[in-house]
Formats: C-alpha cells, structure tokens, sequence
C-alpha cells in the first residue's frame, strides 16, 4: 500500500507539473508589431546603436528595466548589433543628452551635430544610429476576487484574480551619418493575467513586457540590419 | 517599572533604519562647449560648501542630502570650461578698486531645495528639485545679476534601496543645473549686455 500511494502522489505531482508548464507556455496575449522605414539603413561591424529613454520632461518615463533588456537583446542572436553604453554616451555628449537639453525631433540633428567636438566625439566612437525608446506598461483592467487563510490545520486559497497590461513602446531611429530620422519601430502586447485558487493558487501570469521587449528587439535589429529600400 | 534595554535598543534599530542620507561623490563630466573669452573668479561661500537639507517629514523616514561637495564639484567643471580662465577667490571684492585680473566674479547660492518619495507622489518615482541663485559681479564687484537656476531630476524605484534611487535623482539634478548653465548663461541678456557684448565690440575693433 505504502508503495502505490507514492506512485499515486508522483503521477499527481507529475501532473500538476505539466498542467502548470502548459498554462505558463499559453498565457494570454496578442501581440502587434509594425516598423516604417524613411531611409535606408545598414550597419557596419565596427559601428554602434546607442539606445536612449526619451526625456522625462516630455513623456512619461519608460522603465529603465525595458531599456535594459532592449539593449541586451540587440546584442544577441544572428542579427545582433554592438550597443554603445547610454552613460557613457550621455557623459562624452555632455550636455547635449541630458533630460533638458536633448534633441526632440531629428530636424535639430545638423545644428547639435555643427557644434564644436560633437561630430568627432560620436565618429570616433562609432555610433552610427540613436534609437529613442518611448512608451510604458500599464495596468488597464482587473478584478475578481480571492482569498486566503491559514489555520493550525492548514491553508489554502479560494476565487479567481485578473488584470490586463497594456505594453505600448516605440523606437524611433536617427541615422547620425545621415543627420536625419531612419524610421520607427513599434510594439503593442495586450496580456490577460489570472490567478485561479482552489485550495492551491495557480497564477498564469502574461508577461506582455517581456514579450513586447523580445519582439522590439527582434524588430530593431531586422530594421538596423537589413539595408532594404523604405517602405 | 523602568522599561527595560530591549525597547531602547528597538527604538534606535528603527530610528538608525529610518534616517537615510545622500552623499553625492560621483564625479560629473565635463560640459563639451565653446568657452567665452572671460576670466572668471569664483567665490563659493562656506554654506555653498557645505550644503545639507533635512526633511524629517516624509512619512519614510528622515532624509538628509549632504549637497555640498557635490555642489563645488558640478560648479567647478562647468565654470572651468565655460570661461577661459578661472580662480577660486576668498571673496569677491567690495569698493571701487578694479581688480585687473578678473572680468568678472560669480558666487553661488542655493535658494531652495526639495524632494518627492513614492509614497508622497503615489508613483514609482523619486524627484528632486534645486533652485540656485548665480550672483554674476563686475570686476569692481559691483552685482550686475541675480541668475535663478532651476534643476530637476528624477529615477524610478528599480527594487534598489530608497536611497540609490535617491541619490540617481539628485545626481541628475546636479547634471541638470551643470547643463543649464553650460547651455544658458551665455543667452541670459544682463549676462551678454553687461560681459560679452564689450568682449564682443573689442575683438571687433581689434580686428
């Protein structure tokens, strides 16, 4: 008896495993990603992207976490293009990058770039493209309702929790070569989080940032690299 | 009945836990500008120099921005690039006598200096803001203006310690006001009417 009985808990416990495993792996998202591209574009290996947030004084903050990981996926993969660090490209442009002072439409391109020791500044260091981040994840929905007690026999939990998030992001690219804007690429990822409980919570948790983060990046790279004509 | 060593010991835990103090000792970058043909003497007061403002009623905890350091160090490296030549000066002069190796003298003032934690502003967001006064003298030293500086920065709660949020905050206020003097003092009119435009018609007469 003892036996079946720790046959039995394996196969539940196996079960559970691969019931989790499937919902996490089929969380509920659409995904919508568009690119438009001015002008050509093209990279050489020894040339750099510098991958900026807009400023605060104009949009609301993108986290700096999706900045994060958009630079680190651009870097990954067959296509990866070499990022050029957002500090110390704000600290070798100081002020030119700064929050206050940064340029706000690519029009402003040629007259920053005719200024004393800028041109030079970025050549040297290869940067051949800036891409302004913009955009957040938002909470647009919830509800539902769960609760939770524990007492000395046990715990558990009972109902059902929900909520949307919205990731809306754009990168708009700057080709510094040709002092004027290459395109836009854009992410919007709508996710429905739920977290059924019959004794046991079970979150299915949709990531929309992560996944408007892969896809942004995957965009990015293919819009860098390809040196296509404009669409 | 006398409270026991425990309690007290509780309470100075939480007191310790709660105060939280910023001491910028990052170093900031040299403004990349065209310098304009002034030589400049700088004076920074022994407040300036010590900077700090506490708030003690943030509903988080005491906080302390220790600003003065960082204060000599951002004024430092926009002035030596703004002017062609600069000096420390003990104090700017008084009186008439001219003094023949300066065109001019600045001093600066902090004027006003505030924060936001997430808690207050209901965001994931600390914000600092600083308002300086740049008192621009002649070389007689004569007060030709009073320049306010404003300067903002802001830095998202990233799950680090409140106060490495803090502190990215008012480094970018710093950088803030380092830029806006790199950027504007040129442009300020009292500035340009009373030091550069005499710069300006010398080297055309020289010409």
């Amino acid at each position: 008896m003892p036996a079946r009985s720790e046959r039995t808990r394996l196969v539940l416990t196996k079960a559970l495993a691969a019931c989790v495993s499937a919902a996490l792996a089929s969380s509920c998202m659409t995904s919508r990603l568009e690119e438009a591209k001015n002008a050509a574009t093209g990279i050489r290996a020894d040339e750099a992207v510098v991958i900026l947030a807009t400023s605060y004084h104009r949009n609301k903050p993108t986290e700096g976490g999706f900045v994060d990981c958009i630079a680190d996926r651009v870097q990954r993969g067959s296509r990866h293009v070499k990022v050029y660090s957002d500090n110390q490209f704000r600290d070798a442009l100081f002020p030119w990058f700064e929050p206050r002072t940064m340029p706000q439409t690519p029009e402003s391109l040629p007259e920053l770039l005719a200024r004393p020791g800028i041109t030079e500044r970025i050549e040297s260091r290869g940067i051949r493209y800036v891409v302004w981040l913009n955009g957040t994840t938002e909470r647009t929905g919830g509800g539902g309702s769960l609760a939770c007690a524990i007492g000395p026999g046990g715990g558990g939990c009972f109902g059902f929790g929900w909520w949307e998030d919205q990731a809306r992001y754009q990168a708009a690219v700057w080709d510094l070569r040709q002092k004027a804007a290459a395109g836009t690429v854009s992410a919007d990822v709508h996710g429905t989080s739920m977290i059924p409980a019959l004794v046991i919570p079970l979150p299915l948790i949709a990531r929309t940032q992560t996944a408007a983060c892969k896809g942004l990046a995957t965009k990015l790279q293919q819009f860098i690299t390809e040196s296509g004509p404009p669409t | 009945m006398r409270p026991g060593p425990l309690p007290a010991l509780f309470t100075s835990l939480v007191v310790v836990a709660c105060a939280n103090t910023i001491d910028v000792r990052e170093p900031f970058p040299d403004p990349v500008i065209e310098s304009l043909p002034l030589r400049v003497g700088v004076h920074y007061t022994t407040e300036f120099a010590n900077y700090s403002y506490t708030d003690a009623q943030t509903g988080a905890g005491s906080w302390t921005l220790r600003l003065g350091g960082a204060n000599v160090s951002v004024f430092d490296r926009v002035f030596v690039r703004l002017f062609t030549a600069t000096s420390r000066v003990a104090a700017v002069p008084t009186g008439s006598s001219s003094d023949v190796d300066f065109d001019a003298f600045v001093e600066p003032v902090v004027t006003n200096v505030e924060f936001s934690l997430p808690l207050q502003s209901h965001t994931d967001q600390y914000a600092v803001w600083l308002r300086y006064k740049l008192n621009v003298y002649d070389r007689t030293g004569q007060l030709l203006h009073e320049w306010p500086v404003s300067a903002y920065g802001q830095s998202e709660d990233r799950g680090l310690s409140g106060a490495r949020s803090m502190t990215r905050a008012v480094v970018l206020a710093l950088r803030d006001a380092e830029a806006t003097i790199a950027t504007q003092f040129a442009q300020e009119p009292k500035i340009r009417e009373a030091l550069l435009h005499p710069k300006e018609i010398a080297h055309a007469g020289a010409q």
